[in-house]
């Protein structure tokens, strides 16, 4: 079986580990997501499909309402995945995910519990999204020589792709490159990971490869996160997932200043005007990316479509990276 | 031969007594059990409330305040550590039924009525779920003090008793 799967099997209900295992190897290998709901089918994406479980083995692209996750079933999964721990993950409740070994994540929705008008946790789940992390090693080295200027050095990035497009394994990947001297000298990383997504620290260790000189400060605010790996780990390069607040504009504006490269990921899509996107416009005025990178899901995650430089001129892009 | 019969008297009422008071000691030690598990599930909620552990953990640091409950927490918490896709209420009732306690059926009714609950809810639920089992447990004692008040003097008049007719009929 699939080593993915084998992280995520003890967090599923004894029947089911085997009706998903039966699973043809080549589906199973492709898996993204299972979505589990009480009294409900299963459903499990893959990379170009998705299906719900019809039994053991099967899938089906009608709703099997024959075969549904109970409610019990769902009982279980939940205190599997919380370690039987419900309490203690307020925290990671309220952000709306929990992290499984192995970087996996299951996303939850639920009853949100209010405290002053914030969601201090959730609680009665009504849904688990378990979200498979596969590492692909090596992924972003095809695009490693466009984010190079003249002069060799790093360039100031952002990474731009829809949900599922791969934007989180890029940014990982290149972490893990850069660390590992790609670009010919190791290059310090400073990674702030805020929802724990691309280093999935668990214990304070990393269950996905980041690299030999990455240090990561988890579910810190980006923002926040930035400026203490910047005062504390003297980093060479600080990576960030996700950015879109204005705090988070503004701490990369700061490392950017502080002559820190800024490697960071925004949701979008190819082809988008990102100017029109207000945490974004005053970055992309200040031209404090010199290298934006365009990726979708078209060939598979991490499809890099175009790269362009601050003046949104297409860099000179080798086949075998732009599909 | 009266030496024989002198040494034959002495054991008997050595056994009978004997009797007697394991008899005695087993219900006191039913009395010490539940006073102790009361304390171990004390301990449980600190753990969880204010040290905000994980149940494993929370496991493990109530054992020591469970005096002779200790390993049923410990056990729970080796389980819990090792995970292996069992859920809290699985391990605990498994620990349950594993654990040579001397309590008795309705005690360990109200300890396996725990399982289902456990880790499963927020901190709130879970020390009301933990002091209501505590409460139960309480009541329990305070019905097995009694009972032991009365029947641990009885077993031991008893045991002398009985040991004393023995003698003197095989005298």
């Amino acid at each position: 079986m699939d080593e993915t799967y084998k992280q995520i099997m003890p967090y599923l209900p004894g029947a089911w580990r085997q009706y998903i295992s039966d699973l043809p190897p080549a589906l199973l290998a492709e898996t993204e997501e299972i979505r589990l709901r009480p009294e409900h089918p299963v459903l499990l994406r893959f990379h170009h499909q998705e299906g719900w479980l019809s039994g053991m083995g099967r899938l089906s692209q009608d709703l099997p309402m024959n075969f549904c996750f109970s409610g019990e079933d769902f009982r279980k999964t939940v205190l599997l995945i919380t370690d039987s721990s419900y309490y203690a993950l307020a925290e990671e409740l309220r952000r709306g995910y929990v992290t499984l070994p192995g970087g996996h994540r299951a996303g939850v929705t639920g009853r949100a519990v209010l405290e002053k008008g914030q969601v201090r946790t959730l609680k009665d789940l009504s849904a688990v999204n378990i979200r498979l992390a596969r590492h692909i090693p090596g992924l972003a080295r095809p695009l490693l020589p466009l984010l190079v200027d003249r002069r060799g050095e790093l360039c100031q990035t952002l990474l731009v792709a829809p949900p599922r497009a791969g934007k989180t394994t890029m940014l990982r990947d290149l972490a893990c490159l850069l660390s590992s001297g790609a670009l010919g000298q190791p290059l310090c990383c400073g990674i702030a990971d805020e929802r724990s997504e691309l280093a999935a620290l668990r214990l304070g260790i990393a269950q996905l490869p980041v690299g030999p000189r990455s240090y990561v400060l988890d579910g810190c605010p980006k923002a926040e996160g930035l400026m203490m790996l910047l005062r504390s780990m003297g980093p060479q390069v600080l990576l960030c997932d996700e950015i879109g607040r204005a705090e988070d504009v503004a701490a990369i504006a700061e490392a950017a200043h502080a002559g820190v490269k800024v490697i960071a990921t925004a949701h979008g899509a190819p082809g988008e005007d990102l100017a029109r996107r207000p945490a974004l416009r005053q970055l992309l005025a200040d031209k404090a990316f010199t290298r934006i990178v365009f990726l979708s899901r078209r060939l598979g995650p991490g499809t890099v479509e175009t790269v362009v430089d601050e003046e949104m001129r297409p860099v000179d892009c080798p086949r075998n990276v732009c599909a | 031969m009266s030496v024989l019969k002198l040494v034959g008297g002495l054991l008997i009422m050595a056994a009978t007594i004997g009797i007697g008071k394991l008899a005695a000691a087993r219900l006191q030690n039913r009395c010490r059990m539940l006073f102790d598990l009361q304390q171990g599930l004390l301990s449980l909620a600190s753990q969880i409330g204010y040290a905000d552990l994980p149940l494993s953990r929370a496991m493990s640091g109530a054992a020591p305040a469970a005096g002779s409950a200790a390993p049923l927490f410990l056990a729970a918490a080796g389980a819990l550590n090792e995970g292996q896709g069992r859920t809290a209420g699985d391990i605990w009732q498994d620990c349950l039924s594993d654990w040579q306690s001397g309590l008795r059926d309705k005690d360990i009714q109200i300890l396996r009525a725990l399982g289902p609950q456990l880790g499963l809810t927020g901190r709130e639920e879970q020390l009301q779920i933990l002091e209501l089992t505590r409460l139960a447990l309480a009541g329990q004692e305070k019905e097995a003090l009694h009972y032991a008040g009365n029947f641990c003097r009885v077993w031991r008049c008893l045991s002398w008793g009985c040991g004393l007719v023995m003698v003197l009929l095989l005298l």
